[in-house]
């Protein structure tokens, strides 16, 4: 097994991952990832073998930020056999999927010091009879929710050991290192420069300041096989993508929400445009600012412009987050820019669910609450099979709670409207009548 | 120099290119294919050419001459 590592620099995926953590508190309580992964093992010393054997490979999960020196801005790779894996004592096989969630949630109770331990903490679940189950904690620090779809898939991987023996070939230490090159400069030269323009249009507009309920965020997702026909016959039409139909219409919702005609919003920029980037576990996604302007004419058109503003937006979307936080006149020791466009967008179709392609889309449904997040409205498109699904995240002190399920039924038929080919009025009549 | 520039776009695209190809009209290029063009043209033409220029220049050829002409003022 190898030994620690010198000091390394931070990714700006690192970078902005602990900016939202730090923004949430510090301690990363809300930025902690529960999972349970079935092991292609019952061998307890076996399961312990192939998660430190991927731990190896995959450096992010035993990675600890270095105290030395400016803070954020080092980290050292350790020692698998740092990361804890706790072996359980064996229960009943009918018993087992329950003790491994429990046992997730265990260790995802403390929040994680990430300058003193690896951002990941696991316990062996096992029953006679059946494979192992792998209980997780993981920071987000360790991986972003691409990333986090990878862990999943290579960790349940029948191909077991085998399947982890090829070593990724990009690792924080060579994306650290590109990072560093020359180039690089510009690339934050170009983000500063968006986020200052966008900023100086938008009114920048905090969370309301509220007692903290349980319950004050609240999820819900929206399933529709007519919808997603809806959108893909948009998209294909107008050459844009399903997400730009989508975002389109989050815009001009929006547009309505907050009675302004100029809307601003956050794109989740996932940073996977190489190939290297899509085996690479570690945190990438960064935010990006940009603004859409909600001309009368077709959707159609809508489309098209908001399509190009957000490629603009997330060729733009690479930066080092602590120079931007700097330039911007952020406190020091902050790595996040200190206005906020506080709406997102999330286009997450490529990540992998869990769900199974080919069931029914599951329609209107609830997903959960949450005390406190760092966000207004965040839309998220994810993709199952043929069938596309909008979450919709909001605080409820900006939409209430009632209001978050009529938004998204709204925008479904909005899109649904949409493609037959429709006016953007057409479409706000539309949305305004149901919100 | 066009022929390295004609390799990055076959890379993304995984065909043969022709140096007036259009991104958009012939090669009918996705969102990723578009901004992973845009880091592979970073790469080999050391210029940071924009979604904006990219349907301005939209075929290998122009592209190479934006790049060459300098716009953007970037170098």
């Amino acid at each position: 097994m190898p030994h620690d590592l010198p000091l390394i620099p931070l990714t700006w995926g690192q970078k902005a991952i602990l900016g939202t953590i730090g923004d949430l508190g510090g301690q990363g309580r809300y930025f902690t990832i529960r999972r349970v992964i079935p092991l292609p093992t019952g061998d307890d010393d076996l399961a312990r073998r192939m998660l430190w054997r991927f731990a190896e490979t995959n450096e992010s999960l035993r990675t600890v930020i270095s105290e030395a020196g400016e803070p954020l801005t080092t980290q050292r790779i350790i020692s698998p056999e740092r990361i804890r894996v706790d072996i359980a004592t064996p229960v009943d096989a009918g018993d087992q999927a329950e003790h491994a969630r429990a046992a997730a949630a265990r260790l995802a109770r403390e929040p994680f010091d990430l300058t003193a331990e690896p951002p990941i903490r696991c316990s062996v679940i096992r029953a006679p009879g059946n494979d192992a189950l792998l209980a997780l904690a993981v920071s987000h620090f360790a991986v972003d929710a691409y990333a986090l779809s990878l862990l999943s898939r290579w960790l349940s991987s029948p191909g077991g050991l085998d399947a982890l023996t090829d070593r990724p070939p990009w690792q924080p230490r060579m994306q650290a290192a590109a990072e560093g090159a020359s180039s690089s400069g510009r690339r934050t030269e170009r983000a500063i420069t968006r986020w200052t323009t966008v900023l100086a249009d938008t009114p920048v507009v905090a969370s309301p300041p509220a007692p903290e309920r349980a319950d004050r965020f609240v999820e819900w997702s929206l399933e529709s096989a007519t919808a997603s026909d809806a959108i893909g016959a948009t998209a294909e039409r107008t050459e844009t993508s399903p997400a730009s139909v989508v975002l389109a219409i989050w815009c001009l919702a929006l547009g309505l929400l907050d009675g302004r005609s100029t809307v601003a919003l956050t794109l989740i920029s996932g940073n996977r445009h190489r190939d290297r980037e899509r085996h690479y576990l570690g945190p990438m996604a960064q935010d990006t600012p940009m603004s859409v302007e909600l001309r009368t004419g077709t959707f159609d058109d809508l489309v098209r412009e908001v399509h190009r503003e957000a490629l603009n937006a997330y060729a733009d979307g690479r930066y080092d987050p602590a120079l931007l936080a700097a330039a911007m006149g952020a406190p020091e020791r902050t790595v996040r820019p200190p206005g906020k466009i506080l709406t997102f967008f999330n286009d997450a179709r490529s990540e992998h669910p869990s769900d199974q392609p080919g069931r029914p889309p599951a329609g209107l449904r609830r997903i959960g609450h949450w005390a406190r997040l760092d966000l207004r409205r965040f839309l998220v498109l994810q993709q199952i099979g043929r069938t596309f699904r909008l979450r919709l995240l909001a605080d409820t002190e900006v939409l209430t709670a009632d209001r978050i399920p009529a938004l998204l039924q709204a925008m479904a038929e909005a899109l649904v409207c949409a493609a037959s080919g429709a006016r953007v009025g057409d479409l706000e009549h539309l949305l305004g009548r149901q919100l | 120099m066009l022929d390295a520039v004609l390799q990055g776009w076959e890379s993304v695209f995984g065909r043969t290119i022709d140096p007036d190809d259009n991104v958009f009209d012939d090669l009918h290029a996705e969102s990723l294919q578009i901004l992973e063009l845009l880091e592979v043209m970073g790469d080999i033409l050391d210029v940071y050419v924009t979604v904006d220029d990219l349907y301005s220049h939209p075929t290998p050829r122009a592209v190479m001459a934006l790049a060459e002409a300098g716009a953007n003022g970037a170098a």
